[in-house]
């Protein structure tokens, strides 16, 4: 940017130490919870006194963070498989067409977004404690999937704005009904977009707390309700064997995705 | 309606909002003709092209095929062979994939639909290319691989738009000879929307010239570049001169109607000429040269006519030489002569 | 060639506008189901909300339980307390955050590169997670405070978490990534002519900083800025933790209204209230955004 420029030598010191505080604020706390989750100590300290595996083993065993996770991991999971497909429908429609009709349906699928999670989630514990579905598994769903559908609708959204419409026409006249020419053209060219906005309708519901709180519970429990309440009343070490598989978990599924789109770029 | 026409659209409307995109518009082709529809960017070709490939949605009027009426019929029931501007090919399949697509959906088994598109490859020329990449095809290649693919189903339409448009000026002459072959060979009927008058006149039997969504002016090549019945026209397909009707000394009207209002004189740059052939039925315009250039081939001349108006003329390299034009001044007197018939009436618009 | 008249042509305009209106409902179709959940899981219980904070047990319509918060003082602190959270939220990213990004657009590709990854990660990793950890690093007897007793820059731990300052931490730490984002976008997108046009003009760097950079970048300062003050309006969970309940956002006051009073209707009002300001944020961005417009100055500024 400022290669016109010489920048004195003070300068580029102050600035380049500035950068990297920022740097190490932004990430250190997304690295001390894996030598944390590693500590013997009870309490929570950074860096650890002492290493064991121990917190590992009692979550492996715990009845209370095991069945969290699977019902967090299998939630994200449906999560992803409704809000895609419908935020996908939703991005087609008002991309192909419906003039008028796209501004009022961009504040509307949108909404979740704007609105304070605080209030989607109680709104929701009013709504499903009329239908007595408070603590059931379709409840969070519906919670976790409506929170997913803005960012999936997006991310799906900007697909078919870079998404050539001549392909689907193409299609349609070598003689592909819209079906055919949906299944074998459209969604194969926006593998990508549909990819992306899973991988984020996932890390949504998985990272999503509040209607979590309100609307789960009993065996529809969630990770991140278990987490919150632990972190609310006492600081718990086993909080930080969740995060470690959180991170691995993401930093493993983003180079994936990032590595794989990188080779098709090339 | 008993016309042998192949092709038969009646009344087709078309307005986007304000904007009359096809304004009743009728229009016959022949079976196993070569029709281009040719005019500038926002005539309304490719709308026309599109309504008849099914996907503009005209707001009346009827399109006929063989007999039949598709306007309300969707494009995948239309059996109509489409080149599209920018190929279109699925990036990813591979080219026999490609061309094997309209087979596939037809229901028609691998086996059958493989050999089916080796011999729609061959015919293109790209036999072996059968198992590369989209992407790492030639512009050139990619274009008859989207030929092949739209052959393939063996459509009795096929419908081009500007499919030569993003090729360089040598591959674009040769894809036009190609394509023109192709059409004879397989007994295809193409219409093929373009703004290159050139590419027009060069492959069509006919040409539809479109403005402002009216067909303007429909005919041969040569009938519609010697002929042409407006300014607009004559303008679009060639180097004309539009003149008043008193510019000519004697010039006497062709038709009954010319002399009326809006009414122009046309002629073409290279109907001009220094030399007064015998044995025709000429007239001159004198006037003084104010500019010439050399363009290789020939020399362009601009005249201020003693009678007032200019024109600009096209002279061939040896008629050039036999006159010294080199040697000619600006302000020089020159004597232009154009047969009687090359002098033609035209609408002013 | 003479065209038959189009005697047997009859007019289907009218089919063929059947037919549009058709393919249309069909692409309305496609957007329903998006709509539909949207509908019940948010519209329909705001408006449930809307009721409930306006209606008295005898049906009749009162702003009563909107008087009552207002001249209450628990309620009156926690809109204040969020509005000052919220600002200092927004300050802290635009000190930390915008030098930061000028930092990664000037830079070279793989230091970008890597510097973008730094501003993701955070982005990916679990809210609950980074709160966590950051309580961790705050806490009485955490990193940062055996930092600066070993150092001998403080004499006694200071109190870095359970009060306003932790919040501002944790809040900067969540949005640091949303506001650095749009700014790096912006700054992107200038014109590196401009800047060379700037430097072979004699413009000092400070200069073509202040008189060049800045106001093209100021696009995206000023979305980063309303991003993340309508996010921090409505923010829960960081506040919750880090503020070990000495920081009482309207949030808070929500929560606590539904799962310990089971005050529906303060609730309710404390939701259209949190409603509204974070509409009247987004109505205000609108308005200075247009009048710009129409004094015929840069969008940009």
């Amino acid at each position: 940017m400022f290669d016109g420029f010489d920048v004195s030598w003070p300068l580029r010191l102050a600035i380049g130490i500035f950068t990297a505080l920022v740097a190490v604020f932004l990430l250190a706390p997304s690295l001390i919870v894996v030598p944390m989750s590693f500590s013997a100590s009870e309490l929570l300290q950074f860096p650890p006194s002492e290493f064991s595996l121990r917190w590992w083993q009692q979550y492996w065993q715990s009845d209370l963070w095991m069945p969290a996770t699977k019902t967090s991991l299998l939630l994200a999971t449906v999560t992803a498989a409704g809000a895609v497909p419908i935020a996908f429908a939703a991005a087609y429609a008002t991309t192909r067409s419906l003039g008028w009709a796209k501004l009022p349906l961009y504040a509307v699928l949108l909404m979740p977004a704007t609105v304070p999670p605080i209030l989607v989630a109680i709104g929701l514990f009013f709504v499903l404690a009329r239908m007595h579905l408070v603590g059931s598994f379709p409840g969070l769903w519906l919670g976790h999937t409506v929170i997913a559908i803005p960012t999936a609708y997006v991310i799906l959204s900007a697909g078919f704005a870079r998404f050539d419409f001549t392909q689907e026409k193409a299609a349609r006249s070598l003689g592909a009904g819209w079906w055919r020419s949906m299944f074998s053209v459209v969604i194969p060219q926006m593998r990508f977009s549909l990819l992306s906005a899973a991988l984020l309708a996932f890390l949504t519901s998985l990272d999503e707390v509040i209607v979590s709180m309100f609307v789960g519970g009993g065996a529809n429990t969630t990770l991140t309700k278990v987490m919150f309440l632990g972190l609310r009343d006492r600081v718990d070490p086993q909080a930080a064997v969740i995060s470690t598989i959180w991170i691995v978990l993401v930093a493993i599924v983003v180079t994936v995705v990032f590595g794989r789109q990188r080779q098709e770029h090339s | 309606m008993t016309s042998a026409a192949f092709i038969e659209i009646r009344n087709l409307s078309k307005a986007y909002g304000s904007f009359r995109a096809l304004n009743d518009v009728d229009l016959d082709v022949g079976r196993g003709e070569f029709l281009s529809i040719l005019g500038p960017s926002g005539s309304g070709k490719t709308t026309l092209l599109m309504a008849l490939a099914g996907f503009v949605r005209p707001d009346r009027g009827q399109i006929s095929v063989d007999g039949r009426d598709l306007v309300r019929l969707p494009a995948n029931k239309r059996g109509i062979g489409v080149v599209f501007q920018n190929y279109a090919l699925f990036p990813h399949m591979n080219v026999a994939a490609n061309v094997m697509f309209p087979l596939r959906v037809r229901g028609i088994g691998r086996a059958e639909a493989s050999e089916r598109a080796r011999k729609a490859l061959d015919i293109v020329d790209l036999a072996s290319m059968a198992e590369r990449d989209i992407a790492t095809l030639s512009g050139g290649q990619k274009q008859r691989v989207a030929l092949a693919r739209a052959v393939v189903f063996e459509p009795r339409l096929m419908l081009m738009d500007e499919p030569l448009s993003a090729l360089d000026k040598n591959l674009r002459e040769q894809m036009q000879y190609e394509i023109r072959k192709l059409h004879d060979r397989l007994g295809l009927t193409t219409v093929y929307v373009t703004h290159d008058q050139r590419e027009a006149l060069t492959m069509s039997d006919r040409i539809a010239v479109m403005r402002d969504g009216v067909i303007r002016q429909l005919g041969t090549p040569a009938s519609l570049y010697h002929r042409p019945t407006s300014r607009f026209v004559a303008e679009f397909l060639g180097e004309a001169n539009i003149l008043e009707l008193d510019a000519v000394d004697s010039f006497v009207a062709p038709e009954p109607d010319v002399g009326g209002p809006g009414r122009k004189l046309m002629i073409r740059a290279e109907r001009l000429s220094l030399s007064d052939a015998s044995g025709h039925d000429n007239v001159s315009l004198d006037g003084v040269l104010t500019r010439s250039v050399f363009q290789g081939d020939s020399w362009l001349i601009s005249v201020a006519l003693a009678n007032g108006g200019a024109v600009s003329a096209r002279i061939a390299a040896a008629e050039a030489a036999n006159f010294s034009l080199e040697a000619l001044t600006e302000g020089a007197a020159l004597k232009l002569h154009v047969r009687r018939d090359a002098v033609i009436a035209v609408t002013d618009a | 060639m003479t065209l038959p008249a189009a005697a047997g042509a009859t007019d289907n305009s009218a089919l063929l506008r059947r037919d549009g209106m058709l393919a249309q409902l069909g692409f309305f179709g496609l957007a329903l189901p998006a709509v539909l959940l949207v509908t019940i899981a948010i519209v329909v219980p705001l408006a449930a909300m809307l009721w409930i904070s306006i209606a008295r047990p005898d049906g009749t319509v009162s702003l009563d339980t909107y008087l009552k918060i207002m001249s209450t003082p628990v309620y009156t602190r926690s809109v204040l307390t969020t509005f000052q959270v919220s600002g200092m939220t927004v300050l802290t990213c635009a000190l930390l955050g915008t030098p930061f990004a000028l930092v990664m657009a000037s830079v070279g590709r793989r230091l970008a590169s890597i510097l973008l990854l730094v501003v993701m990660l955070p982005f990916w990793t679990a809210l609950l997670v980074r709160t966590y950890a950051l309580s961790v690093l705050l806490q009485r007897n955490g990193l940062v405070n055996r930092f600066l007793t070993d150092t001998g820059l403080v004499s006694e731990p200071l109190p870095l978490i359970n009060n306003f300052f932790g919040t501002i931490v944790g809040m900067t730490h969540v949005m640091l990534p949303l506001f650095i984002l749009p700014v790096y976008a912006a700054i992107k997108q200038i014109d590196q002519n401009i800047i060379r046009a700037a430097a072979s003009l004699g413009a000092s760097k400070l200069l073509t900083l202040r008189a060049v950079i800045l106001p093209l970048a100021a696009n995206g300062i000023f979305a980063g800025a309303v991003l993340v003050f309508v996010l921090s309006l409505g923010f829960y969970v960081t506040p919750a933790i880090l503020g070990g309940g000495r920081v009482p956002m309207i949030s808070t006051r929500i929560e606590q209204n539904v799962s310990v009073l089971s005050d529906w209707p303060a609730a309710s009002a404390l939701g259209v209230l949190l409603l509204l300001s974070v509409g009247m944020v987004f109505f205000v961005t609108f308005l200075l955004r247009r009048s710009i417009k129409a004094l015929g100055g840069s969008p940009n500024v």
